[in-house]
């Protein structure tokens, strides 16, 4: 095997097509059906987007990250050429709060309005909107309303709001605390008593802004006389801000129909409903015109939900050999100004997957949520599972390093053995199926380990800083025995086949794995098969397209319609060969009879005959539609090794990227080649989050990240070429075998670069305890080492 | 400082506007045409020329000119030409013709290493070398360079045209040596003897960034190895482009080897002054990033220089 | 010759070539080309993705060179000559750029494909057969958050291949 990083030949990205399984298109890398559109300039995105009569919005916001109002006045505003109207936080008495939790032992509820009324708590709030007919007037109106404020003083750093004694962002709560939870699981003080070390560590996960490509943005209409609101919105979850808007608005769920368009990335930040969605909707309705208003990049940094804002402290209990016998954790996760149901997901799912692939017996794990002036968290790529990965795998590195191990071994030592699957964790999660130590030796193999590591020596011996970072990682997805997914086929007269899907997807590409499935399912070529999502009035319900679930259910809900379309197809064509329909097969666009395929009939006629009752078997309904809502039996866990290869620059303390390598185990594939982007996107938003990203605020809550030239995201230059391959472990628990792939980079991608780079500074023996990696850190941390040379 | 945060500075973080305001548009036919219409409208007009550095702070809003006078269809701002012992370079040259340019490459590679390492190659494509200089960022790559070579600066305005020294262009932040009225019409830089050369460092949170740090270096060394000209311009380590005086003097007359290298780097962070920033690191890492990057800077320019004597 | 002179809020009547037909439009001053090739041409695959020129979703070519289409006032390009994605295919025919960008999985949300396409246009103009260094280089202004760009370089390797080996793809394509 040739070892340059180049070279090695991965699936079919060097056009090697791997050999589907069996016949047909699941397991293929066929192009996506949607790139024809997309590639010419023709997706409909939400900007895109024109209604007659459309006029468009622009929001006035807090500059200040905590104020009390003390007056609004938009008398100007109107007398601007061009102004429609102008809406304050007054003008919205009708209407609803936005989500928050329900309170409980645990949570904390947080009001909060549409347009901020009395305080605002984060810079970006907003206070009040004006329409006009085009945007630029709008800027030029929105500059024209005039707000007084009385600066309160802000608290920004998440361990600050723990404090007693610090401002409060929600004056009725006595705390900053808006949830907080205590877990134990065994015996966690006789661990500690055992161990022969113990290792203690402060980590933390800094504020990322999910950026996608394309910003937020929403276009209203309401039709009177049917007295029906219809929105196109970016959502992840159509029928989610249905019904959400339905109870905020007070208008029926019958009344509000969503489309969510094209939508250029989405990463989590696009699931909770935004206080302009309620703001734009009302305005249409109260307006009678259609309104449209498309998030600047500056505002998408400065108010669209942040990720990651968590800060861990970690104690591990150790023995000699290395196992570990117990953890105590505290996550302290950065809510921002409101305990929003998304905020509170992070840490919770981190508290239940902080252990990753090992058998630790004993843990107890805390949580504290904490209200700070600046704008909400929600989930990005990940929510809680990239934090998660990232304190037990950086744990686990810290922990070889002191024990002197390789952290292979480290990891060898600790793992759930094969054997042990279904296993219950202390996160309180049973874990379908694994196998992470044939997946750790196919990445040892894949990277040729052990000559990294010889070039590793030959590097130091040259005086360079190399470094090589390994994490094997799982997490939880196929989200959940709580949370169908849904879809629905119908064959056509003509014998077309359209599948409708549940959430909206966003450049992962559904159209085409869907289409590959149903294919199959029916015997028919994919060219037949059309996929549709994205609107309320498609499917009688639907959820989010979200949290890595959508192979695992919306593709099991698709494939479960199909097959019972086929039954259904099966009983006509029994009628119009005169056979069984238990022994008839769907192949090529026909179906067969096994004993005898001479007897065969088109898949077309069969579709047609479902329209003609004549024409169909007694008692069977005509019409071809089947509709299924797909409940998982439990979630499903991916896992994977990744290697990572750095140099540090120790006059600059510059972090280069030389090499990496990806070996991830998520069950069955349907199509390779969209898996592989899916990996290769998200190892570079985890490489993004260990070597640039940052949002960051000054000491009292002004954002110093607003734009691309201060919110780095990665380019080109961030990494090199991606090497990756896979195991394949299908799980148990879903008709298709797949669990998931699109946070998986991302969770794996942000440790495997840091344990890298620590590892080039291990002449130092520091640890790395701060993201992103920035060269000035990393030079502090080598010139406070005391082992500075020269 | 970097643009962005003073522009947050100055224009408060609320507003979150990404527009232009209102302007009248003038695109003059000819330079005179554009001197007369400025000192027309004064402070309250702004000269287009890329756009690059504009066109962006208008639409945060916090320059919002009344009056906009468009250089582009003034024929005869866009050359790069050597004559008489001198590099002359039209206001209008942008960064793509900077670095294809054969007389770049071969009498001032330094200027072509500086270009390509400008934003990305849309900007590149875009970006005027006159507005750039004109603008005074004191992140701007091409100050350091220009500072290097001691290169002069050619103002026109309504009572002709003067020539400024690169010394005396960079004013403050955002402000150049251009009077109410002037307009930078072209770039003379002295053609380096024999024996010469550059190198443009620069170090960056990211490809295309805004500098953290940044070192443009020229020297020229005689037959016999010693220093006969340096010149040292640093970026983003002041409150405008910077010329390392100390540095110079520090190679000057001097055979230099890995000692006077080490002195020149030494005294160039002396000669810088770098304030700190939440985003790319503390005055004290950018101003030992200065010694790092003189040092390395001067080693691949001597190189240079040996290999052209 | 006299300054052309476009007071503030009126609209101005531009005319451009675009895609190799000549458009006429209305534009205030302050309009970037951004905006006036989505809205008032209505081609809207450009887009918009930072507003700073940062992200090159918005990028065009714009008299032979690409530029971020929003750094530029429309009244710019008044009388220019502008290619943008909707140009790139010629008689039904995709360009080899779109083609490569297909066949390799060159994007995931196509947010950022149409800019990141005239980025390597212009590229392949200068340099019709760049390394891979060459092509990350090439599009380093433009951002894309769904790839890891692994892709999108090995699309614009097939599309530089492809462009070579067929001459009919040579002439420009505005």
């Amino acid at each position: 095997m040739d070892m340059s990083a180049t070279s090695v030949v991965v699936g079919e990205r060097r056009g090697v097509k791997p050999k589907p399984e069996k016949e047909g298109f699941v397991g293929k890398p066929l192009k996506r059906v949607e790139d024809l559109k997309l590639v010419r300039g023709l997706g409909g995105f939400i900007g895109d987007l024109k209604v007659e009569g459309m006029v468009y919005a622009a929001f006035v916001r807090s500059p200040h990250a905590h104020a009390r109002i003390v007056g609004v006045d938009s008398s100007d505003v109107l007398r601007l050429d061009g102004v429609i109207g102008v809406l304050t936080a007054k003008d919205l008495g009708g209407v609803g709060n936005l989500p928050t939790v329900d309170e409980d032992a645990e949570k904390k509820p947080t009001p909060r309005r549409p347009l901020a009324v009395d305080v605002t708590r984060y810079v970006g709030e907003a206070v009040a909107v004006v329409l006009a007919k085009d945007r630029y007037t709008a800027e030029d109106a929105a500059e024209l309303v005039r707000v007084d404020y009385e600066p309160l003083e802000a608290v920004v750093d998440v361990e600050e709001a723990l404090k007693p004694g610090s401002p409060l962002v929600h004056d009725h709560l006595k705390s900053n605390v808006c949830y907080h939870s205590v877990n134990t699981v065994g015996d966690v003080e006789d661990a500690f008593a055992k161990a022969d070390h113990v290792v203690s560590l402060r980590l933390v996960n800094q504020r990322l802004a999910p950026a996608p490509l394309e910003t937020r943005g929403i276009l209203a209409s309401y039709d009177r006389g049917n007295g029906e609101l219809k929105v196109w919105a970016t959502t992840q979850d159509p029928h989610g801000l249905r019904d959400t808007l339905a109870s905020i608005l007070g208008l029926p769920q019958s009344g509000v129909r969503v489309i969510a368009p094209d939508m250029g990335g989405a990463f989590g930040s696009k699931i909770s409903v935004y206080p302009e969605d309620v703001v734009v909707s009302y305005a249409a309705i109260r307006f009678n015109r259609p309104v449209k208003w498309v998030e600047t990049r500056r505002e998408n940094i400065v108010t669209t939900t942040h990720g990651r804002g968590q800060v861990q402290y970690v104690e591990a209990a150790v023995r000699a050999d290395g196992r570990i016998l117990g953890l105590r954790v505290k996550i302290i996760s950065d809510s921002g100004a409101y305990n929003t149901p998304g905020a509170l997901d992070n840490p919770t799912l981190t508290a239940q997957m902080f252990t990753g692939e090992y058998d630790i017996k004993a843990a107890r794990v805390e949580v504290y949520s904490v209200l700070t002036n600046k704008v909400p968290q929600d989930a990005y790529r990940g929510a809680g599972r990239p934090e998660a990965a990232y304190l037990i795998e950086r744990t686990m590195n810290v922990i070889a390093r002191k024990l002197g191990m390789d952290p292979i071994d480290i990891r060898r030592i600790n793992y759930i053995p094969r054997e042990a699957f279904p296993y219950t964790t202390p996160g309180g999660l049973t874990y379908d199926l694994a196998d992470y130590e044939a997946n750790l030796e196919r990445a040892l193999e894949f990277s040729a380990y052990t000559r990294l590591r010889r070039e590793q020596g030959e590097a130091r011996r040259q005086g360079r800083l190399m470094g090589i970072g390994v994490a094997t990682w799982t997490e939880i997805c196929g989200f959940g025995p709580g949370l169908p997914q849904t879809a629905a086929v119908t064959v056509t007269p003509a014998g077309e086949v359209m599948v409708s899907i549940g959430g909206h997807p966003h450049g992962q590409g559904h159209h085409t794995p869907i289409a590959q499935i149903v294919a199959d399912e029916l015997g028919v070529d994919i060219g037949r098969v059309s996929v549709r999502h994205g609107d309320t009035a498609l499917l009688p319900w639907s959820s989010l397209t979200a949290g890595s679930r959508s192979a695992a259910l919306t593709g099991s809900a698709a494939l479960l319609s199909a097959r019972k379309i086929k039954r259904k197809m099966s009983l006509i064509a029994s009628k119009l060969l005169d056979s069984d329909s238990s022994e008839l097969v769907f192949s090529d666009g026909f179906v067969y009879s096994k004993s005898n395929p001479s007897r065969k009939v088109r898949f077309e006629e069969v579709a047609d005959a479902a329209y003609k009752p004549w024409k169909l078997p007694e008692g069977l309904e005509p019409t071809l539609y089947e509709y299924t809502a797909y409940t998982p039996p439990d979630y499903v866990f991916p896992y994977g090794t990744h290697i990572a290869v750095v140099e540090v620059d120790r006059d600059t303390g510059e972090v280069e990227v030389l090499k990496y390598f990806a070996v991830d185990d998520i069950g069955r594939v349907i199509n390779p080649m969209l898996v592989e982007g899916q990996v290769h996107g998200g190892i570079m938003q985890g490489a993004g989050q260990a070597l640039i990203e940052e949002v960051a605020y000054d000491g009292g809550g002004q954002p110093l990240t607003q734009s691309f030239a201060e919110y780095l995201i990665p380019s080109t230059q961030t990494l090199p070429n991606i090497e990756w391959t896979r195991t394949e472990t299908p799980t148990p628990r879903n008709p298709l075998g797949v669990k998931g792939v699109g946070e998986a980079g991302t969770i794996a991608a942000t440790p495997t670069i840091v344990n890298a780079v620590e590892d080039a500074l291990s002449e130092y023996n520091v640890v790395v305890d701060r993201m992103p990696l920035r060269a000035d850190y990393i030079l502090s941390l080598i010139n406070n080492s005391g082992k500075r040379q020269n | 400082m970097e643009t962005f945060i003073l522009v947050f500075k100055v224009l408060g973080f609320g507003d979150l506007c990404l527009y232009p305001a209102s302007f009248e548009y003038y695109a003059p036919a000819s330079l005179d045409e554009a001197i007369d219409l400025l000192n027309k409208h004064r402070e309250e007009a702004r000269v287009l020329a890329g756009g690059h550095s504009l066109i962006p702070m208008m639409k945060l809003r916090v320059l919002r000119p009344a009056y906009v006078i468009d250089l582009n269809r003034v024929k005869g701002l866009k050359y790069i030409e050597e004559k008489g012992g001198e590099i002359r370079i039209g206001a209008l040259t942008t960064y793509y013709d900077v670095i294809t340019s054969d007389i770049v490459k071969r009498r001032v590679p330094i200027l072509a290493e500086c270009a390509s390492v400008v934003a990305d190659p849309q900007v590149r494509n875009w970006g005027t070398i006159g507005g750039s200089l004109s603008h005074c960022d004191p992140s701007g790559d091409m100050g350091s360079s220009i500072l290097a070579l001691r290169a002069k600066m050619v103002a026109k305005g309504s009572s002709g045209e003067r020539v400024i020294e690169s010394d005396d262009w960079f004013v403050g932040s955002f402000q150049s040596a251009l009077k109410t009225g002037e307009i930078l019409r072209e770039i003379v830089i002295p053609t380096p003897k024999p024996g010469s050369g550059g190198a443009y460092l620069k170090l960056e949170r990211k490809a295309g960034d805004y500098a953290i740090a940044a070192v443009g270096v020229q020297v020229t060394l005689d037959g016999s190895g010693s220093c006969t000209y340096a010149g040292i311009g640093l970026t983003a380590v002041g409150p405008t482009n910077l010329r390392a005086k100390k540095a110079e003097q520090a190679l000057v007359g001097r055979k230099v080897d890995d000692r006077v290298i080490e002195e020149a780097a030494r005294a160039a962070t002396e000669d810088c002054r770098p304030t700190d920033d939440p985003l790319r690191g503390s005055a004290e890492y950018k101003r030992a990033m200065v010694g790092v990057l003189t040092k390395r800077a001067l080693n691949k320019a001597l190189a240079d220089a040996k290999r052209s004597r | 010759m006299t300054a052309l002179i476009y007071p503030a809020d009126a609209k101005v009547r531009l005319e451009l070539t675009v895609n190799g037909e000549r458009r006429v439009g209305e534009a205030e001053p302050r309009m970037l080309l951004v905006h006036f090739i989505r809205e008032v041409l209505g081609l809207t695959g450009t887009h918009v993705g930072c507003d700073t020129s940062n992200c090159g979703a918005c990028t065009v070519v714009l008299n032979g060179r690409a530029v971020k289409s929003c750094t530029v006032f429309a009244v710019q390009a008044n009388g220019g000559s502008l290619l943008t994605v909707e140009g790139l295919a010629r008689k039904g025919r995709l360009h080899p750029i779109q083609e490569g960008f297909w066949e390799k999985h060159g994007l995931q949300c196509g947010y950022c494909t149409p800019g990141m396409m005239m980025a390597a246009y212009d590229l392949l103009q200068k340099s019709p057969n760049p390394t891979e260094e060459e092509i990350r280089r090439g599009i380093s202004g433009n951002l894309c958050r769904c790839t890891g760009y692994v892709k999108i370089v090995e699309a614009i390797e097939y599309a530089a291949q492809k462009l070579r080996s067929d001459p009919s793809w040579r002439s420009g394509g505005d």
